[in-house]
């Protein structure tokens, strides 16, 4: 193997531990015992996930990171309130990373004119940021989500990353609120059809 | 609205999306709790929405990891704790050892003060059982010196004691001694004032002159550490003494010309 200089061995070797894969359950033991080493993993195997869903909602680096930061700090303070019964570790971080994120976004501080981003440029953004953000981890699921349909993406982007209640957007969409109820389950529903096969390892 | 309606109705998935208010939302984990089917949906849902959260993937800059990871405090990491726990083992371990090295070094001071100080005691003992001894043996000394004196102050307090005073027959001499004479019993004493060191293998010997014939009344010594009164014969009604120097253990009849006082 060739290592053109130490930045470059050191980043593979960790991009190499980071594919070795850690079952959910000893990555939650870990950080319920405070060992630093799960906090480590955490960050190899989630930070592109956690960072990529606040940037989506933020639309920032600098700010993203930022909300990064908190993000981790908090998973490693609150990890005791995490309950393995309600859901998955990864879909706990990603809400509390969701949710410190659309926190940002509401704040006051938050530039008023990126709290009121149009929907269609949010939408569009997710396609210009695959596009720069090349990870072979996604491309296939990228392709299948080229499949979903249009009034479904928008519905979960707003709903999902945008933190939109189901009120705010039957508003934003100009629709009824039940359709946002039937329209948020036939999304997922289609969404599970999609990725059926990715659901393994997801 | 029981778990059916609950499974068709779309809480479900605007659940799993976030888009539900904080009592909605417990609503559903309440019945996910009591029916494995809706717990199995959500868990289905949310699955599918991680893998499309997966298409918002981003690497954060390569410098955010150390950044993040600093903020992670230090402190419950488990192998810090075992560290710990060895460090407060050793610590311990030394504060033993320099509680016993102290103990050491204070007992070892002690012993060699108490061995001064017992040395210098037995020392002390030591002198003042010889000084006790001595002061024993002078008392002795005193003490029959004292007895001999008493004895002699009770002859010469005596009232039936008579005294006889010899005096030297050469008058250029000043040889002279005293006999002390019980009248009852005829007891007789000596006491040497003055006379000449006899020459080895002579004798002083003391003449009692009874009906005008002299009686041995004994021999005696001249020595100059001893000066009480010397006991000799019992003679009765004897009128008066002489001293002659005879041979060591005295003679029958004085040596006339060997006389030195008389009374």
């Amino acid at each position: 193997m060739l290592c053109y200089s130490k930045f470059n061995c050191f980043s593979l070797v960790r991009k190499m531990a980071a594919k070795l894969k850690i079952s959910e359950e000893a990555l939650i033991k870990l950080l319920k015992e405070q060992q630093r080493s799960g906090i480590e993993l955490l960050y190899d195997h989630y930070s592109a996930a956690l960072y990529g869903t606040i940037f989506k909602i933020i639309g920032n680096d600098e700010l993203a990171e930022d909300v990064l930061q908190d993000c981790f700090l908090k998973i490693w303070h609150n990890i005791n309130s995490y309950d393995p019964q309600k859901g998955r570790l990864y879909t706990w971080m990603l809400n509390v990373a969701r949710n410190l994120a659309i926190d940002k976004v509401r704040s006051k501080s938050f530039n008023n004119q990126q709290k009121n981003r149009d929907i269609d440029l949010f939408v569009n953004q997710l396609d210009n940021m695959n596009a720069v953000n090349f990870n072979p981890d996604t491309i296939g699921i990228k392709q299948l989500v080229q499949k979903l349909e249009p009034e479904y993406k928008v519905l979960i982007e707003i709903l999902f990353f945008g933190g939109y209640s189901q009120t705010e957007a039957a508003e934003k969409l100009g629709i009824p609120l039940g359709t946002v109820k039937t329209r948020s389950r036939a999304a997922i529903m289609r969404l599970r059809t999609l990725f059926e096969r990715e659901d393994h390892h997801g | 609205m029981d778990s059916k309606e609950i499974l068709n109705s779309g809480l479900i998935e605007l659940y799993v999306l976030g888009a539900l208010t904080d009592a909605e939302a417990q609503a559903i984990e309440k019945a996910a709790a009591l029916d494995p089917a809706v717990a199995n949906e959500i868990a289905a849902s949310q699955a599918a929405l991680n893998v499309y959260s997966k298409t918002v993937d981003r690497n954060p800059r390569p410098a955010m990891r150390d950044k993040i990871l600093q903020q992670i405090p230090e402190a419950k990491n488990q192998i810090k704790t075992v560290a710990m726990v060895k460090d407060n083992a050793w610590q311990s371990y030394k504060y033993l050892m320099a509680a016993c090295l102290a103990a050491l070094v204070i007992s070892t001071y002690s012993s060699y003060f108490f061995y001064d100080k017992w040395s210098e005691a037995e020392d002390r003992y030591l002198t003042m059982q010889q000084e006790k001894n001595v002061m024993a043996d002078q008392f002795s000394i005193v003490k029959n010196d004292f007895d001999k004196a008493m004895n002699d102050l009770l002859v010469i307090k005596d009232g039936d004691m008579s005294m006889f005073t010899l005096t030297a027959i050469d008058t250029s001499k000043n040889y002279n001694a005293r006999v002390y004479m019980d009248k009852r019993m005829g007891r007789l004493y000596i006491d040497v004032l003055s006379l000449p060191m006899p020459e080895p293998g002579k004798q002083y010997q003391l003449w009692a002159m009874v009906n005008g014939a002299p009686i041995d009344a004994g021999v005696f010594d001249i020595d100059p550490t001893n000066t009480y009164l010397q006991a000799l014969k019992t003679i009765p009604n004897a009128a008066g003494f002489a001293v002659t120097l005879e041979q060591q253990g005295g003679s029958a009849t004085p040596t006339l010309e060997q006389l030195y006082i008389k009374s």
